[in-house]
């Protein structure tokens, strides 16, 4: 019964992927080649890394090498078991609760645990696709060194499909009986940062181990083993990460009875808890889904938000177009967590940039500017990745609000350049203190400060200047998820520009900086009328990245149909 | 004080809109009908700068829609018929928002939202955020947003959608009254008798092309029903065309 009413379901989705294939634009086939290539170019790189970590582990003794693989064999699969669990919980609550196909699929004459299994088919393929590519050239990896048969990848295979499970198993459960005590969409705007701020510890974790201290030349068996026991991690035996390690090992030592009896433990208590999961689902998910739409239930404003903050009354004094929509996006951002959770990511990977700095080994006058100077580069790339983040869908989230805007009379003029402060403050702050604190801990002189502060507030005026027009230019007012808005056509596009951008930048900026450096180091005078061409170029550079690509947005803006 | 002089639409090839051309009167009340896929939608878009006009030429309040497009929207309201709102701002931060766009001033932007909050009885929700509404509440807030700056035009997309009866019966006064006191009202709707009560004059759009226009003593005397209800005069005229 199940399975006659699972195939039509499962058959509505393969055939909306194969339409939305079909009916791909030229725009749509390039994104897709980009992202494949992208991901092609990330999983060379990932088996590359561990095919060197793991080659070197099984070059050691016996004895250290098979405990050694134990251990990062443990840490991988705790880490996938975690990530899993948690993508599930948030996959679910948005498959499950949230998605706009519900209503339909809530009508339809199917019982309701073939809707329910509908759902969780795609939660656990949702959820566990980045994994399983992620882990593959690890594998790979693992399996070439230790010269292993054909049947090892299969066996991995076969694992997988369980140990997805059971994370998918045990985090829908926990969403079912979430959504059971609270709100949808506050449970997922919660889970959202929990993940974030989970995912930022895992970096944390991997970052100040200093795994790069591993790729060294002279790495000694006693810092390997150091460096994996500071990953201890638990083991205990009811875990399915502590199960498929040891299913991994019995292969790897050829025993494979040992991994076939982990397997059968795998799929046993898959399918078991999978069962107790549908069963419990038959009881209480349909009445969450129907309490999570009849969720309107009017909830006041914290106090700092009502009509009468402080901030509310400093904004209030000024009536203009430009300020109120400053507040409305100040709010829009500040009530929704899933937005402003972000910043602590943000927070987290500007903690390692500053380490990664601090920890370079830099003696010489030479090595610090230079690098102080290279950093320009790389402060200009994160803001590039901050601003496809941030800045490319400032317009496009307006959403399809966007027609209070379109048919008001409403300056665009007034509102791109409201757009581009709006954002032109805040990121000028981040890049100005990456490139402060990084050349206070580097110790450059002042020279190199004035340069890279003022070359810094160049590079932003210029990508936020591309940011905001781009994003009147590519507008996509639907979507589910603003990440998609990132993603487009429109910011990869942006993305490529920016970075040609800041490489030139780069490029213009060597000469000047070549010629100071001959002058410290060898006391030799290079330059010239030449080095204030460079300068102005920049600057130039700089003002035609921003005011252009604004330009064409107002444009944009006075011809956009919704 | 809306005139539409021979006004074409283009979707690609599509031509969704065949030079139409039609004028209202300052005060008039406009019922404009017509079958899904009709044209309705667009015209209304083109109305309130949401669409550009592929060739012919709009005005309202003697401004081009295309050449003086802030003086146009200035003098317009406009109510959609899926009120699409900021959902994470509250009922008063949202009228608010509008009342400046329009350029009001606090005071006056205060005390029309709370008579609107109190003709709609949503006083007690004005602080709560938007995304809480329901779709009836939205629409009452979404007409408010139309109304604060007292438009001069107010351009309406089947306004009654998601309306309970109470609220429907104070936006059929609403209108009524707009409507005496001088405001021009461009209304599409699919709720014949919506039109019949409220309306000086009818329009009838099938397949992009204007088929009749006038008074209901009017359209009978073109159909032959004469003295059939809109509903059988609506069918009649649209059947000819899109059989």
């Amino acid at each position: 019964m199940t399975r006659l009413n699972l195939i039509p379901l499962l058959y509505i989705k393969i055939l909306s992927i194969k339409n939305n294939l079909k009916t791909l634009s030229k725009e749509g086939v390039f994104k897709f080649s980009f992202l494949l290539i992208v991901a092609f170019l990330f999983l060379v790189l990932d088996y590359f890394f561990f095919y060197r970590v793991i080659k070197y582990i099984f070059s050691l003794e016996d004895t250290i090498g098979s405990i050694l693989i134990l251990q990062l064999l443990r840490v991988i699969f705790i880490t996938f078991l975690s990530m899993l669990f948690f993508s599930n919980i948030i996959a679910s609550l948005s498959t499950l609760y949230i998605s706009s196909d519900l209503e339909l699929l809530m009508n339809l004459p199917v019982p309701s645990y073939s809707a329910f299994i509908f759902k969780f088919i795609q939660t656990l393929f949702n959820s566990s696709w980045m994994i399983a590519m992620f882990g593959f050239p690890i594998f790979l990896a693992l399996g070439r060194i230790y010269g292993m048969e054909l049947k090892f990848y299969f066996i991995l295979l076969f694992l997988f499909i369980p140990f997805a499970m059971l994370s998918a198993n045990a985090g829908i459960l926990i969403t079912m009986f979430l959504v059971r005590l609270f709100p949808v969409r506050k449970t997922y705007q919660i889970m959202t940062f929990l993940g974030g701020i989970f995912a930022i510890g895992l970096i944390f974790l991997i970052r100040f181990s200093e795994p790069e201290k591993l790729l060294g030349r002279k790495v000694t068996d006693d810092m390997i083993v150091s460096f994996l026991k500071s990953l201890e991690v638990p083991d205990y035996w009811f875990l399915p990460s502590t199960w498929a390690t040891e299913a991994i090992r019995y292969s790897l030592d050829g025993r494979y009875i040992g991994t076939y009896k982990m397997l059968w433990l795998f799929y046993a208590t898959s399918i078991i808890t999978f069962a107790v999961v549908v069963f419990i689902a038959s009881k209480i998910y349909f009445h969450g889904v129907i309490r999570s739409r009849e969720s309107n239930s009017f909830r006041l404003l914290p106090d700092g938000l009502k009509q009468n903050g402080i901030k509310e009354k400093v904004l209030r004094k000024n009536n203009s177009i430009r300020g109120n929509f400053l507040e409305k996006d100040i709010k829009l951002f500040l009530r929704d967590p899933t937005k402003w959770s972000q910043i602590f990511m943000l927070l987290g990977l500007v903690v390692i940039y500053f380490f990664n700095i601090y920890n370079l080994p830099l003696d010489t006058f030479f090595l610090k500017n230079l690098v102080s100077f290279m950093n320009l580069g790389l402060a200009g790339f994160v803001l590039s990745a901050l601003a496809v983040r941030f800045v490319y869908p400032a317009i496009s989230l307006e959403g399809q609000s966007m027609w209070i805007l379109i048919s008001g009379p409403v300056d665009y003029k007034s509102y791109i350049w409201g757009k581009f402060f709006i954002f032109f403050v805040p990121l000028l702050l981040i890049s100005e203190s990456l490139i402060v604190i990084s050349n206070l801990i580097l110790e450059v002189d002042s020279y190199m400060m004035l340069l890279s502060v003022v070359t810094m507030f160049f590079i932003t005026l210029a990508i936020v200047g591309l940011g905001v027009g781009f994003s009147a230019i590519y507008p996509k007012f639907r979507f589910e998820d603003p990440a998609q808005v990132s993603a487009s056509t429109g910011g990869i596009l942006f993305m490529i520009i920016s970075l040609v951008y800041v490489g030139l930048t780069i490029v213009l900026e060597a000469g000047p900086v070549y010629s100071y450096f001959n002058y410290k180091v060898f006391y030799r005078n290079v330059g010239g009328m030449w080095v204030y061409f460079s300068y102005l170029g920049i600057v130039i550079l700089s003002i035609i990245t921003a005011y252009f690509p604004l330009r064409a947005g107002m444009k944009r803006l006075e011809k956009i149909e919704i | 004080m809306i005139s539409l002089d021979c006004l074409t639409k283009y979707y690609g090839n599509f031509q969704a809109l065949k030079k139409i051309t039609l004028n209202i009167s300052k005060g008039e009340f406009l019922g404009f009908l017509g079958p899904n896929g009709a044209g309705k939608t667009t015209t209304i878009k083109i109305l309130t700068g949401l669409a550009k006009p592929s060739d012919g030429r709009v005005t309202i309040g003697g401004f081009d829609v295309v050449r003086e497009p802030l003086k146009t929207k200035s003098i317009v309201g406009y109510i959609p018929d899926n009120p699409y709102l900021y959902e994470k701002l509250t009922g008063r931060e949202m009228l608010r928002l509008v009342g400046v766009i329009y350029k009001m001033n606090n005071v006056n932007i205060e005390k029309k939202s709370e008579g609107f909050f109190e003709m709609f009885g949503l006083s007690q929700y004005g602080n709560e955020l938007i995304e809480s509404y329901s779709h009836g509440m939205k629409q009452k807030l979404a007409i408010s947003m139309a109304l604060i700056h007292e438009p001069r035009v107010l351009v309406v997309d089947e306004p009654m959608v998601g309306l309970d009866p109470q609220g429907a019966k104070i936006v059929r006064e609403l209108f009524r009254g707009l409507s005496r006191n001088g405001t021009t009202i461009f209304m599409s709707t699919h709720i014949m008798e919506e039109a019949e009560k409220l309306c000086d004059r009818i329009g009838i759009i099938a397949k992009g092309e204007l088929v009749a226009g006038g008074t209901i003593k009017e359209l009978w005397e073109k159909s032959n029903q004469k003295d059939g209800r809109l509903e059988e005069i609506f069918l009649e005229l649209t059947d000819t065309v899109t059989s």
